[in-house]
C-alpha cells in the first residue's frame, strides 16, 4: 500500500515540473508575438499582444486552478479509514494517577514482507528508572525541567480474539535497563494484506509531569500511555527505537476509538473528535473518534476553562486554567491565523476539531507539545498585558505548525528531526512575520525590535559548533538540538526561500506538504519536491550541503577601491571571497558618496568574486548581501565595507542616560 | 519662596556636582559598551545608525561581535557599582551639607567628609531593615505560594504572590525613608548614631513614605522619558546627536534636583 503512495507522490513531483513548463510555454507566445512588432501594424500588434497577453492570462490562470483544486481536493476530502484500528478504552484513577486500560487493535499488515513479530511501544516505561534510553541520554533533563519521578506501563494481558496468549512470547528486554519497546513472536506469521486482532490489557502509572506525560496536583496530561505498534516500513521493516533523550515520536496512521472514563464534572480534552458520552455511577465515559491520526493524547482537568469557537470549518476547543480568560484571546486569534496561513501554504487542516491545552501552572513538563488535532501551548503566565511580544503566539503557532509537520506528514522524528522540529519551526517564523512584521515578529518594545529569523540566526550560528540538522536526533545534545534542528534548518529553509524567490519556494513546499500528506516521507521527498519546482540538482547544490552536511553560507568583502582616473572618473573595483562551500546567488551593494547605489550579482559558482569598471561616481562603501538574503552566514559584519564614516547616532549619549537611570537607582 | 525650595535653590552647585558625578560614573561603563558596538559596525555603510535597523539585525550582530568585551564591561560595571555605594555616602552627606547650610561646595565637602563614617554607620545600623525585606522578598511569596498551592486559579495564584512581596516592599520603601532622614538628621548634628536614628524615627510622619516614593516615582518617570525621547530624538547627525545629549541629560539633572528638593524636605522634617 505505502509502496503505491511513494509511486503517486513520484509522478505528483512530475506534475510541478509540467506546472512549470506550462508556465514557460505560455511566456514563450509573447515572446513570439514581440518579437515580431517591427514588420507589423503598431495598433494591429497591440490588440494582438493584449489578446494574447489576456489568452496567456487565461492559460496561466486556468492552470494554476487546475492545479489548485487538484492538489487541494485530494487534501479537503474527509480522511478515509485506514485499516488498522485502535478502540481503548481507558480509566483515569485521578487520586492514584492510575490509568487502566484495555486495548483492542485490529492491525492490518499493508508490508510487502509477512510479519513474523509485532513491536510495541510501552514509553511510560522511559520514566521507570534512572537506566532508561532516556535518562541515560537526557541526563534526567528535558528543557531544564528535572525528572521528579517514576511512572510506568505495565502489560497485564496480551491476547488474540481467538484466545491465544502473546504474553509469554513478549520481550521487552531488548535494551539495558530500558523496557520502552516491547517485541511479540507472533505464533505464525501474517502475510501481506492479513490482519490480526488483539485485546492488550495495560495500565499506565503516570509520573509527576515530565517530558510531555504526567500529573501536577489533579491536572492529568496522559501521553505516551497506552502500547502502541511501531511503524512498519513498507519493506516489512519495523522502525521500533526505544525512547530517546532527544527526537520524538513515529507511528503509522490509524483508527482511534477512545472511551475515557474519568470523575463527573472533570473537563477532557483528547484527540479526535468527541462523539458521544455517558455517565456510569459518579463518573463519565466520553467517546472520541480520529480517522487518519499516528496518535492519541488527553487531558483531564477538573477545572478547565473552555472557549468553543469555529474557523474554517474547524471546531477549536480552548482548555485553560481559570482566571487566565485575558490571555485566550491572543491564542484564539494565533490559531486562526494559524489555521488560515498554514491551510493555505501545505493544504487545509482536514480534521473538523482541534483542542488547544493551555497548561495550568506547574505543568510545564507538559507544555509546547503536538498531538494529532490536540495541541498544548505554553502557559499563560506568558501573557504580558501592554507588552506587544507574540511569545503565547509563537509557542501555540508552533505547535499548530505540528499538525502539519509530524500530524499529517508524518516523518520519522528520531531518524530525521529536522523534518518535523525544522520544518515547523521555519513555518512558524514565517506566520509570525507575516503576521506582525519581519522586524516585529520576535520582540516588539517601544524602541526596540527584534525579528524572529534574526534572533534565530544568533543562537544558532554563535558558540560552538553544532552537527548538521540532519542528522538523527540521538546525534544531539540538549543545546545542539535546539540550535541545529530547529534553528539552523530554519534558517537554511529562510535563506532559501529569501535567495531563490519566495513564490517558487513556497510553491516547492506546499507541493511537499500536499505529496506527503499521510505519508511517511524522508528528506529525499523533501529535496524531490524541490528539485521538481527548481530543477534537477536544486538540492544535491543547496538543501543537501546545508540539511544533510551542515555547510555553510559565509561570505566576505575584501576590498573596494574607487580611484579618480585621468579622464575625471572613478575606476571602482570591488572583490568579495566566499569562504564558506555553500555557494549562494549573492548581491553586493555599492554606495556613492552622495548616496548613489550600485548593485553586483555575484553568482554562486564563483568563490571569489572581483569586478571593476569606470563610473562617473565614486563609491565610498559596500554591503555584501544587502536585503539579508544570506541567514547561513556567521559573521555578516565582514561584509561591509566604508571609506568614509556615515552620520554617527547617539549611541554613547543614550547609554549614558541608561547607566545614570540605573546608577541613581542604586544610590537613591 | 518656601524654605524647601531655598535650600535647593541655594544648593545648586552642590547638587550640579551630584549630578557630574552619577553621569561620570555612569560614562564609564557607557563609553566602553558604545565604543565596542561603534566599532563593531564601523564598516557598515550606515555606520552607527545599523544599530537602529529594524529587526535589531546589526545590533544582534554588533553584541555577537563583541565576544571578549563582555568581560570587561562586566568588571567596568561592577568597579562602577562598588565605586557608587562606597562614594555614595560622601556625595549624600556633602549634598546635605550644602542643602542645609547653602555653603560653598569645598565646605560642604569638607562637612560631608566628616560625617562620612557616621553616614556609613547609619547605614550599617538600617541595614536589618533591609536584610528584613529581603528575607520577606524570599518568605513571604513562598510560605503564601505554598498556602494557595492548590487553588485551581492560577490568577488567584499569580496575584497572591504579588500581593505577598507587598510586606517586603513596604519595609524596604521604610527604610529607604527613615535612612535618608537619619542622614538628614545627622547632617544637622544630630548627636550620636542611635540618637540620629531614634531621632529620625520620630520625625517619621506619616507623609514621610508617600513623599519619598512620590520623588522615586517622578525620578523613574524622567529616567524612562531620557530613553523615549533619546531614541525619537536620535535621527543620526551632529546635530540630533548633540539633541540627544541634552536632552537627557537635562532629564538627568531635573531627576537630580527632584531628588535634592526630597533631601530638603527631609532636613525640614528632622529639624
Amino acid at each position: 500500500m505505502r509502496g503505491k503512495m511513494r509511486g503517486v507522490q513520484r509522478s505528483s513531483t512530475r506534475a510541478v515540473g509540467a506546472t512549470s513548463l506550462r508556465f514557460a510555454g505560455s511566456s514563450g507566445v509573447l515572446g513570439v508575438c514581440a518579437r515580431g512588432r517591427s514588420a507589423l501594424d503598431r495598433s494591429v500588434i497591440g490588440l494582438c499582444s493584449l489578446a494574447l497577453a489576456a489568452l496567456a492570462l487565461c492559460a496561466t490562470r486556468r492552470a494554476a486552478a487546475q492545479d489548485r483544486p487538484a492538489s487541494d481536493a485530494a487534501v479537503v476530502a474527509p480522511p478515509a479509514p485506514t485499516p488498522t484500528r485502535y478502540a481503548i478504552e481507558a480509566s483515569l484513577d485521578p487520586t492514584t494517577h492510575i490509568v487502566d486500560g484495555t486495548l483492542r487493535l485490529h492491525w492490518v499488515n499493508e508490508s510487502a514482507a509477512p510479519a513474523v513479530d509485532l513491536w510495541l511501544h510501552l514509553y511510560l516505561n522511559a520514566f521507570a528508572n534512572d537506566d532508561t534510553v532516556f535518562m541515560r541520554e537526557s541526563r534526567g533533563q528535558l528543557r531544564g525541567v528535572r525528572n521528579p519521578g517514576r511512572g510506568r506501563i505495565e502489560v497485564t494481558s496480551l491476547r488474540t480474539d481467538a484466545g491465544v496468549d502473546l504474553l509469554p512470547r513478549a520481550r521487552t528486554d531488548l535494551i539495558r535497563g530500558d523496557a520502552t519497546q516491547m517485541r511479540v513472536v507472533l505464533p505464525s506469521p501474517i502475510a501481506t494484506g492479513d490482519a490480526i486482532d488483539l485485546r492488550i490489557v495495560f495500565r499506565s502509572h503516570l509520573p509527576p509531569v515530565f517530558a510531555r506525560s504526567g500529573y501536577v496536583r489533579d491536572f492529568h496530561m496522559i501521553a505516551q500511555w497506552f502500547p502502541k505498534l511501531a511503524a512498519r516500513e513498507p519493506s516489512g521493516v519495523w522502525s521500533s527505537f526505544p525512547y530517546h533523550g532527544m527526537g520524538e515520536f513515529y507511528s503509522d496512521f490509524a483508527t482511534y476509538e477512545l472511551a475515557l472514563s474519568v470523575p463527573t464534572g472533570w473537563v477532557v480534552g483528547a484527540t479526535g473528535e468527541q462523539t458521544s458520552e455517558e455517565v456510569r455511577g459518579g463518573r463519565v465515559v466520553r467517546h472520541f473518534r480520529a480517522d487518519r491520526v499516528h496518535d492519541a493524547a488527553w487531558v483531564a482537568w477538573p477545572h478547565f476553562r473552555e472557549r468553543a469557537v469555529t474557523h474554517e470549518g474547524v471546531q477549536i476547543r480552548i482548555l485553560y486554567p481559570p482566571g487566565h480568560d485575558a490571555a485566550v484571546p491572543r491564542h484564539e486569534q494565533a490559531v486562526r491565523e494559524g489555521l488560515t496561513r498554514l491551510g493555505r501554504a501545505f493544504g487545509p487542516y482536514p480534521y473538523r476539531t482541534l483542542t488547544v491545552v493551555l497548561p495550568p501552572r506547574g505543568a510545564d513538563g507538559a507544555a509546547g507539545m503536538e498531538y494529532p488535532t490536540l495541541i498544548v501551548s505554553a502557559g499563560p503566565w506568558m501573557d504580558m498585558p501592554g507588552i506587544h511580544t507574540p511569545v503565547p503566539e509563537d509557542v501555540t503557532v508552533h505547535e499548530l505548525a505540528h499538525e502539519w509537520f509530524y500530524g499529517l506528514v508524518a516523518s520519522n522524528e528520531v531518524a530525521w528531526p529536522m523534518l518535523d522540529e525544522g520544518l515547523t519551526q521555519w513555518a512558524t517564523s514565517r506566520v509570525l512575520a507575516d503576521l506582525y512584521g519581519e522586524s516585529r515578529s520576535a520582540v516588539s518594545l517601544p524602541g526596540l525590535t527584534l525579528s524572529n529569523f534574526e534572533l534565530q540566526r544568533l543562537f544558532a550560528l554563535h558558540g560552538r559548533p553544532v552537527p548538521a540538522p540532519g542528522l538523527p536526533a540521538y546525534a544531539f545534545d540538549d543545546t545542539s538540538y535546539g540550535r541545529s534542528v530547529y534553528l539552523r534548518t530554519a534558517l537554511v529553509l529562510e535563506t532559501t526561500r529569501r535567495s531563490y524567490g519566495a513564490a517558487r519556494f513556497d510553491r516547492a513546499m506546499g507541493h511537499y506538504a500536499r505529496a506527503q500528506r499521510f505519508r511517511h516521507p524522508t528528506p529525499d521527498d523533501l529535496f524531490a519536491s524541490f528539485d521538481g519546482v527548481f530543477g534537477g540538482g536544486f538540492s544535491d547544490r543547496v538543501l543537501r550541503p546545508a540539511l544533510m552536511r551542515g555547510e555553510t553560507a559565509d561570505a566576505r568583502l575584501v576590498r573596494l577601491s574607487s580611484v579618480r582616473n585621468s579622464a575625471g572618473a572613478y575606476l571602482t573595483e570591488i572583490e568579495a571571497q566566499r569562504e564558506g562551500t555553500l555557494a549562494l546567488p549573492l548581491w553586493i551593494e555599492l554606495r556613492g558618496e552622495h548616496g548613489e547605489r550600485r548593485r553586483l550579482p555575484w553568482a554562486p559558482g564563483v568563490p571569489r568574486y572581483r569586478a571593476s569598471f569606470t563610473a562617473r561616481t565614486q563609491f565610498t562603501a559596500a554591503l555584501l548581501d544587502p536585503d539579508r538574503h544570506n541567514l547561513l552566514d556567521a559573521d555578516a559584519l565582514d561584509g561591509t565595507i566604508a571609506h568614509r564614516r556615515a552620520p554617527s547616532r547617539a549611541v554613547l549619549s543614550r547609554l549614558v542616560a541608561l547607566f545614570y537611570a540605573m546608577i541613581a537607582a542604586v544610590g537613591a | 519662596m518656601s524654605p524647601m525650595l531655598a535650600r535647593v535653590r541655594g544648593a545648586s552647585v552642590g547638587t550640579f556636582t551630584v549630578y557630574l558625578c552619577g553621569a561620570l560614573l555612569a560614562l564609564a561603563p557607557a563609553m566602553p559598551l558604545a565604543s565596542a558596538l561603534e566599532r563593531a559596525v564601523g564598516d557598515h555603510p550606515d555606520g552607527s545608525g545599523a544599530l537602529y535597523a529594524p529587526g535589531g539585525i546589526w545590533l544582534m550582530e554588533a553584541f555577537a561581535a563583541l565576544g571578549g568585551a563582555w568581560a570587561m564591561l562586566a568588571n567596568v560595571t561592577i568597579v562602577v557599582l562598588l565605586l557608587s555605594l562606597v562614594l555614595g555616602p560622601l556625595l549624600q552627606m556633602t549634598w546635605l551639607a550644602a542643602l542645609l547650610r547653602r555653603q560653598k561646595l569645598a565646605e560642604a565637602l569638607a562637612a560631608g567628609a566628616r560625617r562620612y563614617f557616621s553616614a556609613i554607620g547609619v547605614s550599617i545600623a538600617l541595614s536589618p531593615l533591609l536584610g528584613l525585606a529581603l528575607l520577606l522578598l524570599v518568605a513571604v511569596p513562598g510560605l503564601v505560594g505554598l498556602a494557595v498551592a492548590s487553588t485551581p486559579s492560577d490568577r488567584t495564584h499569580d496575584l497572591a504572590l504579588l500581593a505577598a512581596c507587598a510586606p517586603a516592599l513596604v519595609i524596604a520603601a521604610l527604610w529607604a525613608t527613615w535612612h535618608d532622614l537619619a542622614r538628614a538628621s545627622l547632617a544637622r548634628g544630630g548627636g550620636v548614631l542611635s540618637a540620629v536614628i531614634r531621632g529620625a524615627l520620630a520625625t517619621f510622619e506619616r507623609s514621610a513614605v508617600p513623599a519619598y516614593l512620590g520623588w522615586l516615582a517622578v525620578g523613574a518617570l524622567l529616567g524612562l522619558a531620557a530613553q523615549l525621547l533619546g531614541g525619537a530624538l536620535d535621527i543620526g547627525g551632529t546635530l540630533a546627536s548633540f539633541s540627544v545629549l541634552i536632552v537627557t541629560q537635562l532629564l538627568a539633572l531635573l531627576r537630580t534636583f527632584i531628588r535634592a528638593r526630597w533631601l530638603a524636605a527631609a532636613l525640614e522634617r528632622v529639624r
